[in-house]
């Protein structure tokens, strides 16, 4: 391969093309000398095919009438084909009947006897039987045996004059080859001759002539371009040689400032390096220090959690506290008022009218009947009569009013007491009850401020909570509508709070057509801290969020804006642990 | 001893010698007959014989003419078929031409009148044949010869041609003599 590799482009050529042509007309000579081969046997078969059938014939009679002698002279005229070796005639009683044999030098035998025609090769020889036939029965069989050699020494002499054939035509495909790839190596080779001619004296000026358009021509032009292009460059060079050398000393300037440059580069690197390590070392101890700070958010966190339950329980206290106040605020209205009545009651004036009936004692038949004061009397007393008697209604009202605010602190007392000890714990809770008992902490005000409430509850399972925590959560609620509604300018003031079941949870609505709730406010509104009102401290909404997150629930608002009233929804699984 | 100088034990064995050959005489007559019977055979064969003439016959009739020389030999041939016909051997002291026979066998013992039965044959198509000597010189069709102690047979080419027997070439190949 080495030395096909380092070859001339002619000469691979040369060898490409005479090994295809030679490998062509090989292929071509053994197809056709082994057509031949098998043509010729099969001459030889069918000649010895239709001798065999005369012979057959003929021998018919010579069998049926057991002559051997003229057998045998059937048998001798097979003399005449020269590749019959032997012959014979068995009889159906397996007996051979007559032979001849033209081999002088091999001994041949008679087949057993077999009915049928047959033919078989072997060894140089093909043997074709036939059976000799009387009447359409066979009588006996003939058997011809001839030898291949002729076929073979014909075959060996064809395949020499093969071999010849093959020979001058690989001779001439040669020479008229070579004289056919001139045309393409010739301008190759004189391409080569020009490139080692650049090669050796620099010449760039040197250009070969283009005589043909196809890719031996493109690469002539190619390659004088090149040569142009390159002619070009070395000019340029040598004027950038010029111009580098006269630079060659300012980069010596350069590079010599660069070395420095390079030492206060090295000198930074350390430095930063000093840095870096110094920075690592600061990560550490931040990372300690961020470890540390996370697990004391963690507790602050617990303490938060613990804080915000704490804080649930006083906002109902504060709720149940601040009602009370209120109520307060009534019973005290309500002692003033009647401490007020009695200050200024009439009854004083009767001390007078006793005075004067006393100062008269002894005439008062006609003090009341003469005297201008006394005929005043009984006019005096009946006006009385109808003061006191308003007084004392009023003076009952108030009373009857007292006696009710009293009772009322009662009960909201009794009720936080109620709850006061079921934190925690989860209990069967009817939904309704649970609503009223947050409406009657929020009662009190309601019909002073003129809030109409409607109820819709619908029936509802019983629901599995901490009681205490969905009261938190529904007082909440109704607490920020009640203040909603007051703080509304609103005519109508309606507070409504629907039960319903929503696929299989408990939907509590409390809807007012109070202050409403800006757009942009709806997503902080359960965020610590946020609020609007002006005594709200921020952490109601947020804190019965979480609450009802606990309890399995959600509360969700809707409002159309400021002005609008709101929607506040709040759902809570009727048991929780039966649905985890 | 006796006048002859032979003792008992001569003469019997040349008793035993005599029956020996005579029987042995008779074995080779027996074989001989045998053969012939299967030339017979071979003779129907190799004969062109006319389709016409065949299917106006049921059987395919081989008479023999005299005393049978045969034994039972032909009679065997009766399972054989000549044109798809079968063989019927038919024996009697002269020709008959009721008996509608294709091969006429004479005796010997008819020498003296083979002529006459020839003639009585009139050219018809029948072969003739016979162990006669000089049968086929004589007017006869074929005859058996004997040469070197082998069976063989003459033909009478123009008798045949005359009473419109053709022979298949084989069968003149293998003849001893044409006449």
């Amino acid at each position: 391969m080495m030395v096909l590799k380092n070859l001339s482009i002619q000469g691979k050529l040369l060898i490409v093309y005479m090994s295809i042509t030679g490998l062509v007309l090989a292929i071509a000579f053994t197809i056709i000398t082994s057509l031949n081969l098998r043509n010729a046997e099969k001459n030889i078969i069918s000649g010895l095919n239709v001798v065999a059938e005369i012979v057959a014939d003929s021998s018919a009679a010579s069998l049926a009438f057991s002559d051997i002698e003229s057998a045998e002279g059937n048998l001798r005229s097979l003399k005449s084909h020269q590749s019959v070796v032997y012959a014979c005639i068995r009889t159906t009683e397996n007996k051979t009947f007559a032979e001849y044999n033209l081999d002088v030098e091999n001994i041949f035998l008679c087949d057993e006897y077999n009915e049928a025609s047959s033919i078989k090769i072997l060894s140089g020889y093909v043997d074709v039987f036939k059976p000799v036939l009387l009447e359409g029965q066979s009588i006996g069989k003939l058997q011809i045996k001839a030898s291949l050699s002729e076929l073979t020494e014909s075959t060996i002499k064809s395949g020499k004059i093969s071999l010849a054939i093959f020979i001058g035509l690989m001779i001439v495909t040669a020479v008229i080859t070579r004289r056919i790839m001139r045309f393409i190596t010739d301008p190759i080779t004189k391409l080569k001759d020009l490139a080692q001619s650049v090669s050796k004296n620099k010449d760039y000026g040197l250009r070969m002539k283009k005589t043909t358009d196809d890719e031996v021509g493109v690469l002539i032009g190619s390659f004088n371009n090149m040569l142009g292009q390159i002619q070009d460059r070395d000019s340029a060079l040598i004027e950038e040689k010029e111009k580098a050398e006269t630079s060659a000393e300012s980069a010596k300037d350069y590079a010599l400032k660069t070395e420095r440059m390079n030492v206060d580069l090295e000198n930074e690197i350390r430095e930063r390096a000093r840095i870096e390590d110094e920075l690592q070392e600061l990560n550490e101890t931040l990372e300690d220090k961020v470890h540390e700070r996370t697990s004391e958010l963690k507790e602050l966190n617990e303490k938060i959690g613990d804080i915000a339950r704490s804080a649930g329980m006083a906002e109902v206290a504060s709720g149940v506290l601040h009602n009370v106040g209120n109520v307060l605020n009534s019973v005290n209205v309500s002692a003033s008022v009647i401490r007020e009545q009695v200050r200024k009651t009439k009854a004083g004036n009767l001390n007078r009218v006793v005075v004067m009936l006393d100062e008269n004692d002894d005439n008062i038949a006609n003090f009341i009947s003469e005297d201008d004061k006394g005929k005043q009397i009984p006019k005096f007393l009946s006006l009385l009569a109808g003061q006191l008697s308003e007084e004392k209604e009023s003076l009952f009202a108030e009373l009857d009013e007292l006696a009710n605010n009293i009772d009322h602190i009662k009960n909201v007392i009794s009720m936080q007491q109620s709850y006061a000890g079921s934190y925690g714990v989860r209990e069967k809770v009817v939904l309704s009850d649970l609503v009223e008992d947050a409406l009657k902490i929020n009662l009190q005000g309601m019909d002073r401020h003129g809030i109409k409430v409607i109820k819709n509850y619908n029936n509802v399972k019983h629901l599995y909570v901490d009681k205490h925590k969905a009261l938190q959560i529904i007082i909440n609620l109704i607490s920020n509508a009640k203040h909603a509604l007051v703080d509304s300018t609103n005519v109508e003031r309606k507070l409504t709070i629907n039960i319903s079941d929503e696929n299989g949870v408990a939907k509590i609505e409390v809807i007012d057509t109070g202050v409403g709730i800006e757009k942009d406010d709806i997503q902080h509104l359960f965020e610590y801290g946020f609020k609007k009102r002006r005594d709200g401290h921020g952490f109601g909404l947020h804190h019965s969020a979480i609450v009802a997150n606990e309890l399995g629930g959600t509360i969700s608002v809707v409002s159309d804006g400021l002005g609008k009233g709101a929607n506040f929804i709040l759902i809570l699984p009727y048991d929780k642990q039966a649905n985890v | 001893m006796n006048r002859l100088g032979l003792n008992f034990r001569s003469y019997l064995l040349l008793i035993l010698v005599s029956m020996s050959w005579c029987g042995s005489v008779q074995a080779d007559l027996s074989r001989e007959y045998q053969l012939k019977a299967a030339y017979l055979l071979n003779f129907a064969r190799f004969i062109y014989w006319p389709e016409q003439l065949i299917s106006t016959t049921e059987n395919f009739n081989i008479c023999v003419i005299g005393d049978n020389p045969f034994a039972d030999s032909l009679d065997r041939l009766s399972d054989k078929k000549i044109k798809n016909k079968n063989i019927k051997v038919k024996y009697s002291s002269d020709y008959n031409k009721n008996d509608k026979c294709r091969i006429v066998y004479i005796s010997k013992s008819k020498e003296g009148a083979f002529k006459e039965i020839i003639k009585k044959i009139n050219n018809n198509t029948v072969l003739t044949v016979s162990d006669v000597e000089g049968f086929a010189e004589q007017g006869g069709m074929i005859g058996f010869v004997r040469i070197k102690n082998k069976i063989k047979f003459e033909i009478n080419i123009d008798k045949s041609i005359k009473s419109n027997i053709k022979y298949r070439s084989q069968l003149l190949e293998v003849a001893e003599q044409l006449r």
